[in-house]
């Protein structure tokens, strides 16, 4: 379903991704783990075609993303089918939590106001924010923002849901909630790309766990990984080799 | 020795050029902002259809009137009959000399209609309006909410740029009109209380000098006002937003589209204004 195959990027001549190159298969439940700033972020903004890789081929649901990023057809036919939750929640601050999450139902899907109230009530319901749907996000705390934003890439109901640290800035409670709900979307059908640097959220969820670093992926495998030894594991996590 | 710590004498011939080059650098910029907002203003237009009309984008659309237009009132509202009372102090004076203060509201309200009533509304909105908008959307860019927008295949020019460019072309006229109301009732204050020209002669002399031809209901020197401000009103709108979207580098590139889309829309006003008076009075003979 998402094939990487040897991903070079670089900003400003500074590279990123060296070779990057891994293979997400449909209902699986991947995770993407590695230091800051070693391009989790930037890995799946190429999924969505945000980037276009400078050399290598990224596929996704059968489409070769870079070349069809000038193509605005294939494009958007390919991000409805994705959501995707930002890291920083990217909400349109003028519109309370509710319009948020109703966003891509009204603007993009154009559905009836009768099914965009359903879907979204349901979806904030799955988030906890029920009571908090008259807000403004400058009222929301940072872990309610992330909520919101969770919310808004599940409303659509795409098969494909890409998180970028779910449960950075969550309580304890709140980030079992929210990986309880990954499992569940997961569970349901729905492949999930997750990026995070917490490891219990990463063994709740995962199916498979990878670690990015130094722009490619050093190591891959199950839950089990991150009880192993290998290097570039004991690096992430901080343990002295 | 020549040590590198000295500071080299600026030569004046160095210093030429490089003002020189910052110049040019400004108007590559400008030209370069007006290039992308003409491409706006295209892809805007071809969004002006019946989904304007929707409930969400017309509380869109209000909120943008209320933040563009009706905020900005007050000091339209200030500017306009300060603005008035000196075309009226300086016109009078002069006219004064050929005994000729009758001419005051004449000249005062005319003034106002064609130039200075949408010249400063125009300038009064970039600084209040277009800068803000420009700040709003350079924000958006620089913390990934039109990229979020994409990707969730949102319009972006629908949803955050015909609202704006629609309420700023709606509400730059009417703060015209109101510029105009209020620099002409400026005018008479002076002209009334310090330069002897009794109430009436000045209302009869404004009457006289608007009346005549009239175009869409309105008299012809306050319709040339308002054509001109529907046309600031969309420039205004349409740099902020072409700017501002193209904002990077976080809080300092936010600064710098905002400082662009100032400098781009005064410049490219004071043009259009220029080129409008020409057209109008080559089309619209007296
Ligand atoms: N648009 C861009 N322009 C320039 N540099 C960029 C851009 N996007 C990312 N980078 C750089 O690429 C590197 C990887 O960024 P990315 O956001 O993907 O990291 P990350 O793994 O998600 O980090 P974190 O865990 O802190 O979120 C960083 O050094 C960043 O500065
Ligand atoms: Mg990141």
């Amino acid at each position: 379903m998402i094939e990487f195959k040897d991903v070079f990027q670089s900003f400003g001549g500074r590279p990123v991704l060296r070779g990057l190159s891994f293979n997400v298969k449909d209902g699986e439940c991947f995770v993407l783990m590695g230091p800051s700033g070693s391009g989790k972020s930037t890995t799946l903004l190429h999924i969505v075609g945000v980037y276009k890789a400078r050399r290598g081929e990224v596929v996704v649901q059968g489409v070769d993303v870079g070349k069809n990023i000038d193509n605005p057809d294939v494009l958007v036919g390919l991000r409805r089918k994705i959501g995707l939750v930002f890291q920083g929640g990217a909400l349109v601050n003028w519109l309370n939590v509710y319009d948020n999450v109703a966003l891509p139902l009204r603007e993009a899907l154009e559905l009836e106001e009768n099914e965009i109230e359903s879907r979204v009530n349901d979806a904030l319901e799955k988030v906890l924010l029920s009571n908090d749907s008259e807000k403004l996000p400058s009222e929301l705390s940072g872990g309610m923002r992330k909520r919101v934003a969770l919310a808004r890439a599940l409303v659509t109901r795409p098969p494909l849901i890409l998180y970028d640290e779910p449960t950075a800035g969550l309580d304890p409670a709140m980030s079992a909630q929210i990986a309880r709900l990954i499992v569940d979307f997961s569970q349901h059908g729905v492949t999930s790309v997750v990026v995070t640097h917490d490891v219990d959220c990463a063994r709740r969820v995962a199916s498979r766990i990878a670690i990015l670093s130094k722009g490619k992926i050093q190591v891959e495998g199950d839950k089990s990984l991150l009880d192993g030894n290998h290097p570039s594991v004991l690096e992430f996590l901080g343990h002295p080799a | 020795m020549s040590s590198t710590a000295e500071p080299a004498p600026v030569g004046a011939l160095a210093e030429t050029a490089r003002v020189g080059t910052s110049w040019i650098g400004h108007i590559r910029r400008s030209l370069d902002d007006t290039g992308h907002g003409v491409a706006l203003l295209l892809a805007t237009i071809q969004r002006l259809d019946h989904k304007l009309l929707k409930r969400s984008n017309l509380r869109n659309l209000a909120d943008q009137m209320y933040a563009g237009g009706i905020l900005s009132i007050p000091i339209v509202v200030l500017v306009s009959f300060f603005m008035g009372m000196v075309l009226s102090l300086q016109t009078g004076v002069e006219l004064g000399k050929f005994g000729q203060q009758d001419l005051i509201g004449t000249i005062v309200s005319v003034a106002m209609c064609r130039e200075m009533g949408p010249l400063i509304t125009g300038i009064i909105l970039v600084a209040a309006v277009g800068s803000a908008l420009a700040a709003e959307l350079g924000t958006m860019s620089v913390s990934d909410e039109l990229i979020a927008l994409d990707v969730m295949t949102v319009d972006r020019t629908r949803f955050l740029v015909v609202p704006r460019v629609v309420a700023m072309a709606l509400m730059c006229p009417i703060l015209t009109i109101i510029a105009d109301i209020v620099g002409i009732f400026g005018g008479s204050v002076i002209a009334t209380e310090r330069l002897g020209v009794s109430g009436p002669l000045y209302t009869n002399r404004t009457i006289e000098a608007l009346r005549g031809e009239t175009f869409l209901t309105m008299p012809k020197d306050v319709f040339v006002g308002v054509l001109k401000a529907f046309v600031f009103g969309v420039t205004i709108a349409i740099v902020a937003c072409a700017t501002g979207m193209r904002a990077t580098n976080g809080a300092q590139g936010v600064g710098e589209a905002t400082r662009r889309s100032v400098r781009t829309s005064i410049l490219l006003i004071v043009i259009i204004n220029y080129i409008l008076t020409g057209m109008f009075f080559g089309l619209l003979p007296e």
